[in-house]
C-alpha cells in the first residue's frame, strides 16, 4: 500500500471515527475502550500490503471483532472492579437542530436488542448498505432487512411516548 | 421479497433521518499514531523476517563447513563397511549354463588320449618354417 493510499484510508476512517466508536460501543462500555478499539482496527487497516476492496466495511468488521474480544475482557474486569453502567458517557452530541432528543434516542436504541441494535448502527449511522451488513454480521440479507424494519418499528414506538420509560438522571 | 433500501416505507425513511440527525458523540483518533504503529509493526515483520534469513544463512554455512570434516575424520568406516559388504556376498555359479571345455583343454586332452590314444590329439595348427640359411642373412 502506497503512502498517499494510506493517508486516504486514515482520512476516510477519522470522518467516520465517532460512528466506529458508537459501533464498538455496542459491545465495549467505555469510551476509552471503543476509542482504543477503533485506534487498534486503524492501525491493523495501515499495516496491511494491500488496500481491502471495501475499506469501511474492513473498518466496521475489525472493530467488531476487536470490540467483542475487548467485551470479554471487559466482562472479565468488571467481575473484579464492578464498575457500574452509569460511568460509561452519552452516546450522542446534544445538539439543537436535531429532530429526536440525544438521550430519548440512546435510550430508546438501549432498548433494542444487541443483534437488531448493531444493525440498526451500522444502517443509520454507518450508512451501510443491507448487503455489506448482511456480509458483515454474517445473516442473509433478507434477515437483516427484516431485522432492521422490526427495530425501526421498536424504536418508533419508543419515541412516541418517550417519557413512559425513560430514566430521569 | 423486501430487501433492498428502496423497499422502505415513508414513515421507515423519515425514522432513519431523524436517528441520522442525533451525531454519535465525537471520538478521538489519531491517525498518525495508527499509522506510526503500523510501521513499527512492518518494521518489525522485516526485520524478523531479515532475521530469519540471516540464521537460514549461518545454519546452511555451518553445515557445509562441518559435513566435509566429519567426512574426512571418518573415512575409515564407510571403506569397512563396504568391504563387509563385500565379504557377504553369494556368488552362485550356475553350472548348466557353463559352456563346454574347448577341445585344447589339458582336460579335454588327456580325456581324448585316454579314451583313443595319441591319434586322437588334435593336428597342431602351427606356421609353416621356411629353412633359411645363414648366407642369406649376410
Amino acid at each position: 500500500m502506497h503512502g498517499s493510499e494510506r493517508e486516504r484510508l486514515a482520512r476516510a476512517v477519522v470522518d467516520r471515527a465517532a460512528v466506529l466508536v458508537l459501533y464498538a460501543r455496542q459491545w465495549v462500555g467505555d469510551v476509552a475502550s471503543a476509542e482504543d478499539v477503533v485506534q487498534q482496527a486503524l492501525t491493523a487497516l495501515l499495516g496491511e500490503n494491500r488496500s481491502p476492496n471495501d475499506p469501511i466495511a474492513w473498518m466496521y468488521r475489525a472493530v467488531r471483532n476487536a470490540a467483542i474480544d475487548q467485551a470479554r475482557s471487559d466482562a472479565r474486569r468488571r467481575r473484579r472492579e464492578r464498575i457500574v453502567a452509569a460511568e460509561r458517557g452519552a452516546w450522542f452530541d446534544a445538539g439543537h437542530d436535531v429532530a429526536i432528543d440525544a438521550r430519548t434516542a440512546e435510550v430508546a436504541l438501549q432498548r433494542l436488542s444487541p443483534e437488531h441494535r448493531e444493525i440498526v448502527v451500522l444502517r443509520v449511522w454507518g450508512e451501510l448498505g443491507f448487503t455489506q451488513i448482511a456480509s458483515l454480521v454474517g445473516l442473509s440479507v433478507s434477515t437483516v432487512y427484516g431485522r432492521y424494519t422490526a427495530a425501526l418499528a421498536e424504536l418508533r414506538a419508543a419515541l412516541e411516548k418517550p417519557c413512559v420509560n425513560q430514566k430521569t438522571t | 421479497m423486501c430487501e433492498s433500501e428502496d423497499d422502505l416505507t415513508p414513515a421507515d425513511r423519515e425514522l432513519e433521518t431523524a436517528l441520522r440527525s442525533v451525531a454519535p458523540t465525537g471520538a478521538t483518533i489519531d491517525p498518525v499514531a495508527a499509522a506510526f504503529s503500523a510501521g513499527q509493526v512492518a518494521a518489525r515483520t522485516d526485520v524478523r523476517r531479515w532475521r530469519a534469513a540471516a540464521m537460514i544463512l549461518l545454519v546452511v554455512s555451518a553445515a557445509s563447513w562441518l559435513r566435509p570434516a566429519l567426512q574426512d575424520r571418518g573415512d575409515g568406516g564407510p571403506r569397512e563397511a563396504s568391504i563387509e559388504m563385500k565379504s557377504t556376498t553369494l556368488v552362485v555359479a550356475d553350472r548348466s549354463v557353463t559352456p563346454p571345455f574347448a577341445p585344447q583343454t589339458i582336460l579335454m586332452l588327456q580325456q581324448a588320449v585316454n579314451d583313443r590314444g595319441l591319434s586322437a590329439l588334435p593336428a597342431s595348427e602351427l606356421p609353416t618354417v621356411r629353412a633359411t640359411r645363414a648366407a642369406d642373412a649376410l
